[in-house]
């Protein structure tokens, strides 16, 4: 069962990544610059004569695949933290530096210019505006599956929350893998984050809000109200995207969904709130617990962050992964990995 | 040797001047900069938010002195910060804004600093001066000083950033020239901090070019690129960066001497956070050099505030301030010192 809960931990990453409207806006880097452009024309039209129909990703005279519903950033740099975990960590990343094709958090940008600029881990990871940012909490994924300690990724390009968000994930994915309880998943994470920190603060504030509503879409504008900072400019801060991503698994018994749609709806935080949400939910019930049209459509990496992963089957690099790095073959019993 | 209180008066003087200087040249490049001003020297409109907040720390010393706390400032923020804002919090950083919905959320510091994400702003590093010139020759006590304040609105690097200004300003009001204030903000902070590295490096590279650099044109353009170069953060839009700001403020000092004018030009010909490394480096000079060490045609332009960023301030001048926080010996029961501003101006003419 382990290894079903593993693939539903990488598909349901994969999943939530494809599910917030962020994702059409990473894959539509796939299509020619210019395209960008008119996108951002036609934003500053719709500003200047107060149109509210307001533009999207298109696809002028180019292919139309990139901007299906489909997986982006996340899903990406989950396969490459997969793909490349036998690597010490620093080496894994300073091989990134100087590639001007790769898109990646502001964290992870500016780790690799540290890097590049001789400061090692953790310097890398805490001398960063983003350090914050929940770019480890994602890659964690990877090594909550196999039991794993994140903190040597972790610290390449994140400090303080986003080193946190690192092990809360990772702690509450090894145990969802290992039981596939939600309430122990998420009292997993609660054990690693202390509360007089923003992310363990904000998690308990989250699982009470969402308790209170309920369910997890009726949570929604409880968890804006008590949580969200609508003042800064982006949404990717650990110690706001883990805790909706724990409150909303814990709100929805681990039901993939119906946590994801909840978290996609809070859309300041819909880059990543869903793909981690939809980690934790995958991870406990299983890949036959996601919705087969969406495994379908999220299981192809289109690319976008990483072009050399186009075409990567998320799926098969999960089985691969979980047979290199365990030594069991996939589907079979891996417990006690955790 | 200069008094305390002509220190005072540099100090904040310098700081008001700087952030003046520096208003429109933030967020511009440094070769922006150059495109339009050339060397920009001459100060076009007022101050901004780094006035107004440290005229408003200032308050909480004068009130709360040595024993200020945590709570003392939160209460402030509830007091006379909150209820005037009626609509949008205009003039405010990321760090402050954060902090007022924080406490409008019911939470206490230091929780009001940690749960925005902008707690290495330069929100803190701005407003720490009165923190130095209340402990002249002590940095130690102004660094543990700035950090009741900062809890409040910062955390982690944004607090180490007010704990370096502090203890800048400190140690130039007690005499320090610019080398032994570097040392006084080091000292301040871990070695095992952002600040702390971002000021090593740029001590090195205003090291390696000579002091005389900050004044010739061209040299002056090659030590922006390598100050760049060695703190700046290229994949980040927003210039708030406390350890960033603090280290190219105190190169600033370094390159210019000390010496006002040389010291606050430079300080934002770097672009980024321009007003603040001018009001920084400002303020850590103005204390070196005291009142007349800043540029009396800087001086004029610097009237009472306008509260535009923080209403409660309104209409105080920065050399009231400068007079309460370090009283000369006219202020023993006499009137304060400031001369009349439009009586110096026809002085002048």
């Amino acid at each position: 069962m382990s290894g079903e809960r593993i693939r539903g931990a990488f598909a349901g990453l994969a999943v939530g990544d494809a599910a917030g409207w962020p994702a059409a806006r990473h894959r539509a880097a796939l299509h020619a610059p210019w395209s960008r452009r008119l996108h951002r024309e036609l934003d500053a039209f719709a500003e200047e004569h107060r149109v509210t129909t307001l533009p999207v990703p298109f696809a002028l005279n180019q292919p139309v695949a990139p901007l299906a519903v489909g997986p982006s950033d996340d899903a990406e740099w989950l396969a490459w933290t997969a793909l490349t975990i036998g690597t010490p960590r620093a080496d894994a990343f300073r091989a990134l530096a100087g590639r001007a094709e790769i898109r990646a958090r502001i964290s992870v940008a500016t780790a690799l210019d540290n890097l590049t600029k001789g400061v090692e881990p953790p310097a890398s990871g805490h001398d960063n505006p983003h350090h914050f940012d929940d770019s480890a909490a994602v890659r964690a994924v990877a090594y909550g599956v196999l039991g794993r300690d994140p903190t040597q990724d972790a610290q390449v390009t994140n400090a303080g929350d986003g080193l946190l968000g690192a092990l809360a994930m990772a702690a509450a994915v090894s145990e969802a893998v290992a039981s596939g309880s939600a309430a122990s998943a998420v009292e997993a994470a609660l054990a690693v984050l202390p509360r007089d920190t923003a992310i363990g603060h904000n998690a308990r504030v989250a699982l009470d809000a969402a308790r209170a509503a309920g369910d997890p879409f009726g949570a929604v504008p409880a968890l804006d109200a008590a949580l969200l900072d609508h003042v800064y400019s982006y949404g990717v801060g650990a110690a706001h995207t883990v805790p909706v991503a724990l409150a909303l698994t814990a709100a929805s018994g681990g039901d993939l969904r119906a946590a994801v749609p909840a978290a996609a709806c809070l859309s300041t935080l819909a880059d990543s709130a869903p793909a981690l949400t939809g980690a934790l939910t995958g991870a406990c019930g299983g890949l036959a617990a996601i919705p087969p049209g969406w495994v379908a459509a999220s299981r192809t990496l289109a690319g976008c962050c990483l072009p050399e992963l186009a075409g990567t089957d998320l799926i098969e690099l999960t089985g691969r992964f979980t047979a290199e790095t365990t030594g069991e073959s996939t589907g079979v019993s891996t417990e006690g990995i955790a | 040797m200069i008094p305390v209180n002509d220190r005072a008066r540099g100090c904040l003087l310098g700081l008001a001047a700087g952030d003046a200087l520096g208003a429109p040249a933030e967020n511009l490049t440094p070769s922006q900069i150059r495109r339009r001003w050339g060397r920009l020297t001459e100060i076009e409109g007022g101050g901004t938010d780094d006035t107004e907040y440290a005229v408003f720390a200032a308050s909480l010393l004068v009130r709360h002195g040595h024993a200020l706390t945590p709570a003392h400032v939160a209460a402030a923020y509830r007091e006379e910060i909150i209820p005037s804002i009626t609509g949008p919090m205009r003039g405010a950083g990321f760090s402050e804004l954060g902090t007022v919905e924080a406490l409008r959320r019911g939470l206490e510091p230091p929780l009001t600093g940690l749960v925005h994400q902008h707690g290495w702003s330069d929100g803190l590093a701005m407003r720490a001066a009165p923190y130095g010139i209340f402990c002249p020759g002590d940095p130690a006590e102004a660094a543990r000083l700035v950090e009741q304040d900062g809890i409040v609105s910062q955390s982690g690097e944004g607090v180490l950033g007010g704990r370096a200004v502090a203890a800048a300003v400190a140690a130039a009001m007690g005499g320090a020239g610019p080398e032994e204030a570097v040392r006084a903000a080091l000292s301040a902070v871990p070695a095992d901090s952002w600040t702390a590295r971002n000021l090593a490096r740029a001590r090195d590279v205003v090291a390696a070019s000579g002091p005389s650099d900050a004044a010739e044109n061209d040299a002056a353009d090659a030590l922006v690129e390598a100050l760049h170069e060695a703190v700046v953060v290229r994949h980040y839009p927003w210039t708030d960066i406390a350890p960033e700001a603090v280290a190219l403020a105190l190169a600033a000092v370094l390159a210019g001497g000390g010496e006002v004018e040389a010291s606050v030009t430079f300080g934002v010909s770097l672009g980024r956070d321009a007003d603040t490394i001018g009001a920084i480096a400002g303020a850590v000079t103005g204390a070196m050099r005291g009142e007349r060490g800043v540029p009396a045609r800087w001086a004029e332009r610097i009237g009472p505030v306008t509260g535009k960023c923080l209403p409660v301030v309104a209409g105080r001048h920065v050399l009231d301030v400068a007079d309460e926080l370090a009283p000369g010996p006219q202020e023993a029961g006499g009137p304060p010192s400031r001369p009349d501003p439009a009586g110096e101006r026809a002085r002048g003419r």
